[in-house]
């Protein structure tokens, strides 16, 4: 905390008619926020210049998190990069296995059968639910409201409870992978789906009981931290940010992936941009999402769930130890890969925080020759001054909460 | 293993081909002329490679065309392609939320003859490109001019070099345990290469192996 | 029977004494009221106490990083309940908590704050390193990511897995009070063997 000497009145300089608060008003003052803070939802760090309580600038500064994904892909091959793409946005790992997956079959020229398509939206959407759940739990923790936190958890362990069951791992699954999926869905999978899908609109319910209509909330959420939607087009800012603006634009609607054309769901969008806009909407897509579960698991067909090629997906390991073809397949895939031919391809696919995308050059090697990744949160992140500046010290925290950051991501 | 409904599938392949694509293309071409130096299709995507002066005037129009209004830039990126001339190829993916069109641009900068090079900012068409071009910055080193506070983003600020170069080893620097705070002081010598997937040094060269280096230190 | 000296009952520790000073703070004595030469049996037991006392309230710093960070959020929650073993009070400030539980990968740009925020933390402290990542970098070896949280921080308890779940965390906060009541001192600070004099904050 200092203050800036350029600003300050000296004694020869003030005028004696001034009033004392004239002239302590030109007084800014710059504080620094993180990176180790319990509101910034990770390593985030802004440095935020104040007059009074009101923020007149704020930088926010990143990459205290830089991990290097992108450099790290390139090293190896197709097959094993997909474990790096679940610890970025590491609220959705199966959001990002899907955009990465779906990259990559894109380059390789595929198309995975219609139970993995299926199974892969219904692991998505619950997915979507679970990352709604941790902001709606740590965002609410940051305005005060700690009983929220304890409840969306609960909720989210049942949601992890369903993956385990699938991968073994609760979440960090890789279980969405080039080719399909990982495994079959197992057979209890349907089962804790639909208990889920019963439970859990009484618990949004709940929620909204407990949020929606409160003062409170109200108070610290409503007219907090506007974006236009112009700015927000400008600030490529996606997902519920975008939406909160006014703008309907979902990339499952616009450029349907995976299936989502065949889904009856809605858009929720906002009208005035602010904190409690984003939040409704957030609210409103669990919602969707349980629709759309309800819809695919309806659908979900018998038959395989990988694709046939073993170039590309591991053979069966009882078929490893019998048979000599799918052991060299094996011994293939797990030394050198698969090999896509020479081009790129961008594929954007509509993760619980936005717009995700994967870039990837391959020039017909078996590693990604670039993967690049157009993380949601990292452009979201950059309109975060546009939204704070005018506003007070004290809604920095919902404004930062609305937007609803993963720092894995933003930094890569 | 066979599908029960026994017919292939479709629709996987993320998105679909771009009815727009062909008049975006059309439209520089018209405008631009040769400097429009090629168009790919590939996999339903259309990449218009640009001459590096007209990228911000092709920027332009594509943002105020009134049939496409790109008013989205979905990314801004970097690839290096370490043995060829130009060195660098600069992405640009735009997006138009109004009428769905999405085109990449890309230019060619950089080479033997110019280790760091330059590209006009597009900061003033689309505000996104503010923290993509200083992530370019920080991890290709490529220059943008023209605008202000170009400043490394994710690495510390006293970092030497821009990691995701592809002569940038993948372990990075050797020095000694532990270096997690800052990087190269200033009175050490660089010794890139203890990265043991890649072994090639700044300048291209092989690395020596740390008998044979520690022998060259005698 | 009767009470035999300590230094003949007493296993020798694991590792070499501790560093007598912190490096910021005020000097640092070894764990407890200890004596070096035995002790009599009025401060063994007091040492008891006090080691009983500290091991059923550990005051975690939040230190999030990564993913482990989320784990280690559900370990508090109501599920898992840490709060079962006397630890559920997350302190934003390090000056008021004595365990860091350093929840996923470190990178050189974060590396001097969490030196900084150890640091602050008064004594005693410990660190449980939650996750491969900050065990030993997991797998990220590249030029990014610091290759385990030792090489900054002395670390107490290594909890492995990506990420753990919460009862390995559990687990390892089991191991840790089992530590301190059984009066294991820290592993000695890594910066003690640096080689170079170039470490701190260089701004």
């Amino acid at each position: 905390m200092q203050l800036e000497d350029s600003v300050r009145p000296t004694a020869l300089e003030v005028d004696a008619s001034e009033r004392l608060d004239d002239r302590t008003r030109r007084d800014t003052m710059t504080i620094n926020m993180g990176p180790q803070h319990p509101s910034t939802h990770g390593v985030l760090r802004l440095v935020l210049t104040l007059d009074g309580e009101t923020i007149i600038k704020a930088t926010p500064d990143i990459g205290y998190l830089h991990t290097g994904f992108e450099k790290t892909a390139e090293v190896k091959s197709y097959f094993k990069a997909l474990v790096l793409t679940d610890r970025m946005d590491y609220l959705a790992p199966l959001c990002n296995n899907l955009g990465y997956s779906l990259a990559v079959e894109k380059l390789l020229g595929i198309d995975v059968p219609e139970r993995a398509r299926v199974a892969r939206v219904i692991l998505v959407e619950l997915q979507r639910i679970a990352s709604h759940l941790v902001w709606l739990g740590s965002s609410a923790l940051d305005l005060g409201a700690q009983s929220v936190f304890l409840y969306c958890f609960r909720e989210r362990e049942l949601i992890l409870d369903i993956f385990e069951l699938c991968s073994g791992v609760r979440m960090m699954t890789s279980y969405i992978m080039p080719g399909g999926l990982q495994a079959d869905l197992p057979d209890g999978f349907e089962r804790l789906t639909r208990e889920f899908l019963a439970l859990f609109p009484g618990r949004i319910r709940e929620y909204h009981d407990l949020l929606t209509n409160n003062r409170l909330w109200i108070d610290r959420t409503k007219g907090i931290a506007p974006l236009t939607a112009e700015d927000a087009i400008s600030f490529g800012c996606s997902g519920p940010t975008l939406r909160g603006s006014g703008v309907a634009y979902d990339v499952r609607k616009a450029f349907p992936y995976s299936g989502y054309e065949q889904y009856d769901f809605d858009i929720p969008i906002g009208a005035n941009g602010d904190v409690y806009d984003r939040y409704l909407i957030r609210m409103l897509e669990m919602e969707q999402s349980l629709r759309i579960i309800q819809q695919a698991l309806d659908r979900l067909p018998t038959g395989p769930w990988q694709v046939e090629d073993h170039k590309i997906v591991p053979p069966h390991k009882f078929e490893v130890s019998s048979n000599m073809e799918a052991l060299i397949h094996h011994f293939k895939l797990y030394t050198e890969g698969y090999r896509p031919p020479a081009g790129e391809v961008y594929v954007r696919t509509e993760s619980p925080k936005g717009e995700l995308g994967f870039y990837m050059v391959s020039d017909g090697s078996a590693r990604p020759y670039r993967m690049r990744v157009r993380a949601p949160s990292f452009a979201n992140l950059a309109a975060l001054p546009k939204m704070i500046e005018g506003q007070l010290l004290a809604d920095v925290v919902a404004a930062i909460g609305s937007i609803d950051i993963v720092l894995g991501e933003v930094d890569r | 293993m066979t599908n029960e409904t026994g017919q292939e599938p479709a629709g996987a392949l993320a998105t679909p081909v771009n009815p727009l694509a062909e008049a975006t293309a059309a439209l520089l071409k018209d405008q631009f002329g040769a400097r429009v130096r090629e168009v790919v299709e590939y996999r339903g995507e259309t990449t218009v490679r640009l001459a590096p002066d007209a990228l911000v005037e092709a920027c332009r129009a594509l943002h105020e065309a009134p049939s496409l209004r790109y008013d989205m830039l979905e990314d801004l990126t970097a690839v290096d392609w370490l043995e060829r001339e130009p060195r660098y190829d600069v992405i640009y993916q735009l997006l138009s939320l109004q009428t769905r069109a999405s085109v990449r641009l890309k230019i060619q900068v950089g080479g033997e003859d110019d280790p760091d090079p330059e590209v006009p900012t597009v900061m003033d068409i689309w505000s996104a490109a503010d923290w993509f071009e200083r992530e370019v910055y920080d991890l290709f080193g490529i220059r943008f001019t023209g605008r202000e506070g170009l400043t490394r983003i994710l690495m510390p600020s006293d970092w030497v070099g821009h990691p995701l170069r592809k002569d940038y080893p993948i372990s990075g620097f050797s020095l000694p345990d532990p270096h997690w705070a800052g990087q190269v002081p200033l009175n050490q010598p660089l010794d890139p290469g203890i990265g043991d997937l890649t072994s090639r040094t700044a300048d291209g060269s092989e690395r020596p192996n740390a008998a044979q280096r520690s022998e060259d230190d005698k | 029977m009767g009470i035999e000296p300590e230094t003949e009952k007493t296993p020798q520790n694991p590792w070499a004494p501790v560093q007598y000073y912190s490096n910021t703070q005020a000097p640092r004595l070894p764990r407890g009221i200890s004596q070096p030469d035995g002790g009599n049996i009025l401060l063994t037991q007091v040492n008891k106490i006090l080691d009983w006392g500290r091991s059923s309230s550990l005051w975690p710093a939040t230190f999030g990083l990564a993913c482990c960070a989320i784990e280690m959020m559900s370990a508090s929650a109501s599920r898992w309940d840490i709060s079962r073993f006397g630890a559920e009070v997350f302190r934003a400030s390090p000056r008021q908590a004595d365990l860091m539980i350093v929840a996923g990968r470190l990178s050189v740009k974060m590396a001097p704050v969490l030196r900084t925020i150890y640091d602050q933390m008064p004594e005693p402290k410990w660190v449980i390193a939650m996750g491969a990542c900050a065990s030993c970098g997991g797998v990220f070896n590249n030029y990014a990511i610091v290759q385990g949280v030792d090489k900054v921080v002395p670390v107490d308890i290594y909890v492995p897995g990506c990420p753990p779940t919460p009862d390995m965390l559990l687990h390892g906060l089991n191991l840790l009070q089992e530590k301190i009541r059984s009066h294991i001192p820290n592993p000695p600070d890594p910066l003690d063997f640096a080689e170079s004099k170039y470490l701190g904050s260089q701004d």
